[in-house]
């Protein structure tokens, strides 16, 4: 029985924590970021950019494998010593919480530009943040069946955005490959930041109830966000013109704006509020990592400590740094480095080494 | 109880701190529903807008304004903010009304662009050109018609469906506007003598402005080749029957499915729209005595369609502009020519060969022979 | 100076409490009149206690019968206990044990027994030269007769309720339930009221850890009496501060009957006609006995549609503050005049529209509750004029507000239960709020916190929101649409039974 048994989660619950965590923000934004380095090629680039984020996602669950009671935090000792894994600790807390801040204040730039401009911030994040804590406070076993909750919950959402496709002309699409594979290939980066969640299988790992599943439960998750990502982009593609969706910063949104049903338009109001849900969902697994990393460093027992910790820290911050279309952007792209760096550099060099570790331990002794 | 202590602060917190600004009650805004844009005689921009009122001490339940020296719409709003007795809101527009003489002017785009810029904003705003003065058609007296601009939108809804009319919404407009094979067009509208009528549609170049107008028998050939027909499709020919007989058959289109070819052969673009229906003839004014005649109608109507289709492809030709989207087929089949060609297609397609083959199957002739 | 004392003290039962504790531990005494000695002390002041002395016929010992008036049946202390002690003569008595013409009885030595015995209604026959007494079951109160209860009228089920004894309502329960695995475990919980609990499972279903949380939840109440169930539910709840009940009380036996075979466990409380079941889950809530009676159709659109009264009746109003507040492009241009139009006569901002009409309302209900029935209409009339005309016409409402107001409550009634419906009704006002200070948005956040507090909350530590999450597919054949009765062939997850499987149980039972 390890430390971790009791807050055991099902296959299901691991695949939606981390496809809840991929798919985020990502999906209102992707699809114009793509449009302006590949064109209406964009889509192929999400599936090479799948293609790594399960190549990743494999190494890590082979990492893993090996101490299938440890999370990350408790790995990194094991290898790496008492302080240096405790400085990789702590970096992935730091990584997490940054990741927390940026889809916080991003959700709130959004909510601000596109229903109340007038709000402030900080009172926007007050209301916001309260369902973050009931759920986070939970820990993982509520974190799962709030994933499931939103994955079923928010069905209604790619059945919304496909109804502009008869409006569209599947001809934009055409011809694919228009430019070659440099366009494409060069998109692939911008792709990563949206699969970032895998990378919490360095976490979930152990919490898992089946184990062996672990491999083919990342890859479901992985591909439910492939699916999700090239649902809206085709369909942005499919609706706007070519040079029309470089216009906009969040095209999905332009997209179901026009939308008009008998008794409701304007979809873009109800689709974005309820997409809190999603963008909510990304952000509790990271900071529960982030939770479970102070827990570890610090020795402190319980999540509500370093939650509250947490959430002043982002009262702090929501007030001193002032949420503008710059920051914003600036906060995504670094996030993207350095999620680059540590969810798709860390796991391959880590694995290297661990497998030489092991391998030059094992052999004096034998 | 620390629990509830602590969500009562936050609750009171959250109160205190919430802002009113992004109130807006209902009852208190200025919807505006039409907006119409036009040039006086020194052609200087007037904007012109409808809202309905909600109070019932007000005996008029609509109000229109105008705003006269403004550069933009926004402009135009805060002289109607001052006018109203509520906030003037943009988030319901039904329908856009731009004078003739403006389009010929004014390039359009840049007028619009706080409709695309401000999120709160409609979309869904029906475009239409009106020949004539805008302001007739707003102030146009229809005593058995809801409101102006709600009637507007219906009307145009209807003939569009009708095919006698297209439909372009701003969100088409502006895709049409980015996209580089394909330009805009939208409703003309013209005041009658008592009643408001749709004349057909105006086609505007690859920026906005003016180019030509089609009466509704064009139109309706326009949205054929547009694939923008709600079937079944009604068509109406006259036909001369030579010994100075002349008849008019009417037939509607059904099941109708196209394939476009795209060639490109020595510097041209090459299009050939196949066109296959099944027809349902619905009146024939003219007699005649066997039923071998009426075995080749299928061919008469054939060649007249593809006679209609033709002649108007030839007539927007000369106007280098290409309202029937060719270009996506140049872009999606040819795109090594189309890149060379996309920044000037109106002038590649104007040199362009396009041809209309129909082909009609009569599945039946009514009830009567 | 002792009279003075015992005057001071008068109104006690003994001399002092930590005497009578004394008392009760020792035994009963072989002189008769020393018990009744014990008996008068601890027993002062209460003129319902009747001793009644006499001498047994066949044996010539002197007796004495004591029992507490009006708890007993006087009929078997007459013709079953006194008339054969008194007048009957058997030639071969061998039995030391008197002739007593009652079902259950039993022989003790305890005072502690006795006197907990005397207040449930038995009698105790103290008899010269024995060191113990005959306790015999002559149980016997004023009784209401079975009824179909008020808050859970059935069209197709069983029309009985429970009543106000422990007894018959497991009995009834039994009846539904004639196995031997239905276990009863009786506890006592409070320390002066002593209320009977007796606790019903199916031994080979039900899950032994559920059962064990139970057991030790009673245990651990620290109480002076428990009325009724509603307070039993308090105290062993998992989260007093939810607003979602967490068990169900319930009047009905097939009800309790079928929650049992589904592997929950029953919960009868002596005196009170509720009968408290756990583990429960959020949706089953949504659940009557009479879905099982009508057609799987018809009952699964049936729950559909309790499930978009639960929508409409916590959003409706919020939704409408939302929209006249902040989002008024969501409504199409049509419905938007005349909303416009009808809000325009009115003064207040929507979210003071709303209140004022949503508490008058509930104010409106609870007054019919408790009213008798003539009044209750009368101020139904007068509330629903004042409500539906003359609000409207004195400008103080706009007629949508009027139309949503209806619509909530109309919905709120639909759902089945009235410890939720209530709770569901509470939850609009928190989310009128949001919706008047944040739109949209207030009301997505408000749910996102209603959500995750729901599916933090356990039930006798199993997941309150089962089968929505955590996701379980075979549940889900019991829950917004009921599956035809051959399809429901496991019993519920949520409960985490032992024995999964309902019919064929032979094959693998005691899995």
């Amino acid at each position: 029985m390890s430390k971790y048994s009791s807050e055991n989660i099902t296959l299901m619950q691991y695949i939606f924590i981390i496809s809840g965590t991929q798919v985020g923000i990502g999906v209102l934004t992707l699809p114009g970021t793509l449009a302006e380095k590949a064109g209406t090629d964009g889509w192929l680039s999400i599936i090479i950019g799948w293609l790594f984020s399960v190549l990743v996602s494999i190494v890590i669950i082979q990492i893993m494998k090996k101490h299938p009671q440890c999370t990350i935090f408790d790995i990194s000792r094991k290898y790496l010593g008492k302080w240096l894994g405790r400085a990789v600790s702590l970096s992935w807390v730091l990584y997490s919480f940054f990741a927390v801040v940026t889809l916080i204040l991003t959700a709130i730039f959004i909510i601000q530009v596109w229903i109340l401009p007038e709000t402030n911030s900080s009172s926007l994040l007050l209301i916001f943040i309260v369902p973050i804590y009931i759920i986070t406070k939970g820990g993982l076993k509520v974190i799962g069946r709030f994933s499931e909750f939103v994955f079923f919950a928010t069905m209604w959402m790619p059945i919304l955005l496909t109804i502009p496709v008869q409006n569209g002309h599947l001809l934009n699409l055409l011809p694919v490959i228009k430019e070659g594979w440099w366009p494409i290939l060069s998109a692939v980066q911008a792709t990563f930041l949206s699969f970032l969640g895998f990378e919490l299988a360095f976490v979930l790992y152990p919490f898992l109830e089946n184990k062996k599943s672990a491999i083919k439960g990342i890859f479901i998750a992985n591909s439910i966000t492939l699916l999700v990502y090239i649902h809206i982009t085709i369909i942005s593609y499919v609706y706007f013109s070519p040079d029309e969706i470089k216009q906009y910063i969040w095209a999905t949104l332009n997209l179901i704006k026009p939308i008009q049903l008998p008794f409701l338009e304007r979809f873009e109001i109800i689709f974005l509020s309820f997409y809190l849900f999603v963008i909510s969902d990304t952000i509790i697994p990271y900071l529960f990592t982030a939770v479970l990393g102070v827990n570890h460093i610090t020795g402190i027992k319980g999540y509500r400590i370093p939650l509250i910790l947490f959430i002043v820290m982002l009262m702090l911050i929501t007030n001193i740094l002032p949420i503008t279309y710059e920051q914003v952007m600036q906060l995504g792209e670094w996030w993207g480095y350095i999620g680059l760096i540590l969810a798709f550099l860390f796991p391959i060099i880590f694995w290297i080494y661990t497998g030489l570790y092991d391998r030059l331990l094992r052999r004096p002794k034998s | 109880m620390k629990k509830v202590m602590v969500l009562i602060s936050i609750f009171i917190l959250g109160m205190s701190t919430a802002c009113a600004e992004d109130k807006i009650y209902l009852e208190e805004t200025s919807l505006t529903l039409a907006i119409g844009l036009d040039l006086d005689d020194n052609n200087n921009l007037i904007v012109y807008q409808t809202n309905p009122v909600f109070s019932e001490e007000a005996t008029k339940k609509v109000d229109i304004k105008s705003a006269y020296n403004v550069q933009t719409l926004r402009q135009a709003r805060e002289i109607f903010n001052a006018m109203s007795n509520g906030n003037v809101v943009g988030g319901k527009v039904q329908v856009f009304l731009f004078s003739k003489r403006f389009l010929q002017e004014e390039n359009p785009v840049k007028y619009l662009d706080t409709f695309l810029r401000d999120p709160k904003n409609a979309v869904n705003v029906v475009m239409a050109v009106v020949d004539g003065s805008v302001s007739e058609v707003l102030n146009a007296k229809l005593e058995d018609k809801p409101r102006i601009a709600v009637y507007l939108n219906n009307l145009i809804e209807r003939t569009h469906r009708t095919e006698s009319t297209v439909r372009t919404e701003l969100d088409d407009f502006y895709r049409k506007i980015y996209d580089k094979g394909v330009t805009p067009y939208m409703s003309e509208i013209k005041m009658g003598e008592t009643e408001i009528l749709v004349t057909g549609c105006a086609l505007l170049n690859d920026n906005g402005t003016y180019a030509i107008s089609l009466n509704k028998q064009e139109t309706s050939f326009l949205l054929l080749l547009q694939q923008d027909v709600d079937e079944p499709v009604p068509i109406t020919f006259n036909i001369n029957k030579g010994n100075g007989n002349n008849g008019t058959i009417s037939a509607t289109l059904d099941n109708i499915s196209y394939k476009i070819v795209t060639d490109y052969i020595e510097d041209k673009f090459y299009f050939d729209f196949q066109i296959e229906a099944d027809a349902v003839l619905s009146e024939r004014n003219y007699f005649t005595n066997t039923e071998e005649k009426l075995n080749q109608l299928a061919e008469v109507i054939e060649l007249r369609l593809k006679h209609e289709c033709e002649d108007l492809v030839k007539e927007i030709q000369e106007y280098e502009i290409d309202p029937t989207g060719l270009g996506l087929y140049a872009r999606a089949y040819k795109y090594d020519k189309w890149k060379n060609a996309k920044n000037n297609w109106g002038e590649t397609f104007a040199n362009a060969e396009v041809t209309v083959t129909p082909k009609i199957e009569i599945k039946s002739f009514g009830v009567i022979k | 100076m002792r009279f003075l004392k015992s005057l001071v003290r008068g109104n006690k039962s003994y001399k002092s409490g930590e005497q009578a504790k004394e008392v009760l531990e020792h035994c009963v005494s072989t002189n008769l009149s020393n018990n009744l000695m014990t008996i008068k002390h601890l027993f002062t002041e209460m003129p319902d206690l009747v001793i009644r002395n006499f001498t047994i016929s066949q044996t010539s010992e002197q007796a004495a019968l004591v029992y507490i008036d009006g708890l007993i049946d006087k009929v078997s202390i007459n013709e079953h206990i006194l008339h054969p002690l008194l007048h009957e003569y058997r030639s071969n008595q061998t039995s030391s044990h008197p002739l007593v013409a009652i079902g259950s009885t039993r022989s003790t030595c305890s005072w502690l027994e006795i006197e907990d015995a005397l207040f449930l209604g038995y009698s105790a026959l103290f008899i010269n030269g024995r060191s113990e007494c005959i306790l015999c079951d002559s149980q016997g109160w004023p009784q209401r007769a079975l009824e179909e209860p008020q808050t859970e009228s059935t069209l197709k089920g069983a029309h009985q309720g429970f009543i106000e004894t422990a007894k018959q309502n497991i009995a009834l329960i039994r009846r539904y339930i004639p196995n031997r695995e239905l276990k009863i475990k009786e506890l006592k919980v409070g320390k002066r009221g002593k209320t009977q609990i007796s606790i019903l499972y199916l031994a080979d279903v039900v899950n032994p850890e559920v059962l064990r949380e139970m057991i030790n939840r009673i245990n651990d109440i620290r109480v002076d009496a428990i009325i009724n169930t509603g307070e039993i539910e308090e105290l062993i709840e998992d989260n007093s501060f939810s607003i979602f009940p967490q068990l169900l009380v319930t009047e009905r036996p097939d009800a309790v009957a079928s929650h049992i075979l589904q592997g929950r466990i029953a919960l009868v409380v002596d005196a009170s006609p509720g009968v408290l079941i756990g583990p429960m889950t959020f949706t089953s809530f949504f659940q009557t006995v009479d879905d099982y009676s009508t057609r799987w159709i018809v009952a699964s659109t049936l729950r559909l549609l309790r499930f978009l009264g639960l929508f409409i009746a916590i959003f409706l109003p919020s939704l409408y503050i939302a929209v006249i507040t902040f989002h008024y492009e969501v409504i199409p241009l049509q419905l938007l005049l005349t909303l416009g139009q009808s809000r325009a006569i009115v003064p207040f901002p929507p979210i003071i529209e709303a209140l004022m009409m949503e508490i008058f309302l509930e104010m409106l209900r609870e007054a019919g509750l408790r009213l008798p029935a003539p009044v209750g209409q009368a101020v139904g009339i007068v509330g629903g004029i004042v409500i539906g005309q003359a609000a409207v016409q004195a400008g103080l409402v706009s007629n949508i507000m009027v139309i949503v107001v209806s619509m909530t409550a109309i919905a709120s009634f639909i759902i089945p239960n009235y410890d939720m419906s209530t709770s569901i009704r509470l939850l609009r006002f928190p989310m009128m709020v949001l919706a008047a200070l944040f739109g949209m948005v207030g009301i997505v956040v408000g749910t996102m916190t209603v959500v995750g507090h729901l599916l933090s909350l356990e039930s006798l530590k199993t997941p309150y929101g089962t089968p929505i999450g955590p996701v379980n597919f075979a549940d889900h054949k019991d829950t917004f649409i009921r599956f035809p009765m051959w399809k429901l062939d496991r019993r519920p997850y949520s409960a985490k039974p032992k024995q999964l499987t309902r019919f064929n149980w032979d094959k693998d039972s005691g899995e």
